[in-house]
């Protein structure tokens, strides 16, 4: 029993550890409740660098809007300073919407005037509770040989636990978490 | 053979060299003769020197031929040097420590450690398989297996060293598998740094590192225990609550009584760093406003030179002459 006790307590110590966090943790977030609301988000800042024009969404009264502005473009290339002026918004300058179907998993890209369709509530928490956040993974000692590079991830998140967890839909934008928008949950 | 016939063989094998005085009363207490060879031969020493030397330029050289290289290797070649190799050191360790190469035997694990887990990885990239934190804590813990084998067959320092590294990466990634995504992470992360700590401190602990003899073997247990206390240490210095100031104090003192416990003067020195950064750390947060900079900073030069004198004297005391 003397011998064993580096082997009972050097092993069974951490194995005891990560078996409750298990328990306690990642079960809950595995056969805990999945979302079922549908959702809208943006994604890029539908910055354009030749005009230094965005368009930014909002919700009024339950419906998508969107708003345009310009900024002058002063000395820097990069960091255009000025008042902001009002600015026509297209779709070339607007953010890309996505649509998360919370039934099937499935993510896709949504037309403003299809949008406009639809009722939203902008939560941020949704009527079963539950909220949208981006989340950014930096490379680790866990991803070895270039695997599993910098990315972000859109988690769907319920008492602190990601229940869903996405891939960001644009690639190039991977490590820019700010990029990501929460735009509203779909009202039915 | 009577009492007076193993005396006189005894005596005759001595005079003869084939086993020296200190051999046979080194025996009689436990101890091994590669302990006895370790600890007294001057040879061995000169031999362990060139060993490490040797151990560096050919890992240097290694690596620079194989990076140079690696694109015009092949999958087999890439595999050869890595995996192949790292096997070939192991096997050579496992056979050559019976046979009183222990030192020699403790070099080739230690290249072993570094090639077969990366020539496992290069297998898995070259394969075009992306492992998954849970296949890589399964692949860890797989490569940890064999070095048990060695380490419960030779009880040597360096396949224990890979099995706490290995197992310590297995339990990482499932922590970081299982905590990925919940607002619990930093948290759980610091509590499962304090469980890794413990298990290091009982491991380090029960491995006896003098009786088993084999050079290296007291600087690895010092390793894996200050590892202990480092893993123990460092997650109660991130908090901010008053109450953890407290247990951080109460750790560190513990940890330098723990040292002198267990009889190790590396981690003697580790915990004696940690008990002056944590009444740093203190002093800081309570006394700065309090008694003001100067006197803060007067106390605790006093404090610290105390600490190092006594981490000197208890060094002195209780564990070179132990």
């Amino acid at each position: 029993m003397k011998n064993n006790l580096p082997v009972l307590v050097g092993i069974g110590l951490p194995v005891a550890f990560v078996v409750a966090l298990f328990a306690f943790v990642a079960l809950p977030g595995m056969f805990g409740a999945k979302p079922t609301v549908d959702f809208i988000f943006s994604s890029g800042s539908g910055e354009s660098y030749q005009t230094s024009s965005t368009c930014e969404y909002d919700v009024v009264d339950g419906k998508l809007v969107r708003e345009g502005y310009s900024t002058h473009v002063g000395d820097t290339f990069e960091f255009p300073t000025g008042p902001k002026q009002p600015e026509p918004c297209t779709n070339k300058n607007s953010p890309e919407l996505y649509q998360y179907s919370a039934s099937t998993g499935a993510l896709r890209i949504l037309s403003f005037e299809d949008a406009q369709k639809l009722t939203l509530d902008q939560g941020p928490t949704s009527s079963d509770g539950f909220i949208v956040r981006a989340s950014s993974h930096q490379y680790d000692i866990f991803d070895v040989l270039g695997a599993g590079e910098n990315r972000s991830t859109i988690e769907i998140v319920k008492d602190g636990r990601a229940r869903v967890t996405i891939d960001f839909p644009a690639d190039e934008y991977y490590y820019y978490e700010d990029r990501f928008d929460f735009v509203g949950w779909i009202v039915r | 053979m009577d009492k007076k016939q193993i005396l006189h063989l005894i005596a005759t094998e001595i005079e003869q060299g084939t086993i020296t005085r200190a051999e046979v009363v080194s025996a009689l207490d436990g101890a091994s003769v590669d302990a006895v060879v370790a600890r007294d031969s001057g040879a061995s020493r000169v031999s362990l020197v060139l060993y490490a030397i040797g151990f560096v330029v050919v890992a240097v050289g290694l690596g620079m031929i194989i990076s140079d290289n690696w694109h015009l290797l092949g999958t087999v070649g890439r595999l050869g040097v890595t995996l192949g190799i790292g096997i070939a050191t192991f096997a050579g360790g496992f056979m050559y420590a019976p046979r009183g190469h222990a030192t020699l035997s403790q070099v080739l694990y230690l290249v072993s450690i570094g090639l077969i887990p990366f020539g496992v990885l290069v297998g898995f990239d070259e394969i075009g398989y992306d492992p998954g934190k849970i296949m890589l804590a399964a692949t860890a813990v797989a490569i940890a297996c064999v070095y048990a084998v060695a380490f419960t067959q030779q009880k040597a320092p360096v396949p224990l060293a890979a099995i706490v590294a290995l197992a310590s990466y297995a339990y990482y990634a499932l922590i970081s598998f299982i905590l990925s995504g919940d607002d619990l992470y930093d948290d759980g992360t610091k509590i499962a740094m304090i469980v890794a700590g413990v298990a290091y401190a009982v491991v380090g602990y029960t491995y006896h590192a003098r009786k088993v003899g084999i050079v290296g073997a007291e600087m690895v247990r010092g390793i894996i225990l200050s590892a202990g206390v480092f893993s123990v240490l460092i997650p109660l210095f991130s908090y901010e609550a008053n109450f953890v100031d407290g247990i951080l104090f109460i750790a560190a003192l513990s940890a330098m009584y723990f040292a002198v416990f267990a009889r190790s003067g590396i981690t003697l020195v580790v915990a004696a760093i940690f008990l002056v950064a944590a009444i740093i750390k203190v002093v800081g947060e309570y006394f700065f406003d309090t008694f003001g900079i100067a006197m803060a900073l007067v106390a605790l030069g006093f404090v610290v030179m105390g600490i190092g004198y006594a981490t000197v004297a208890l060094y002195k005391q209780r564990i070179s002459r132990a």
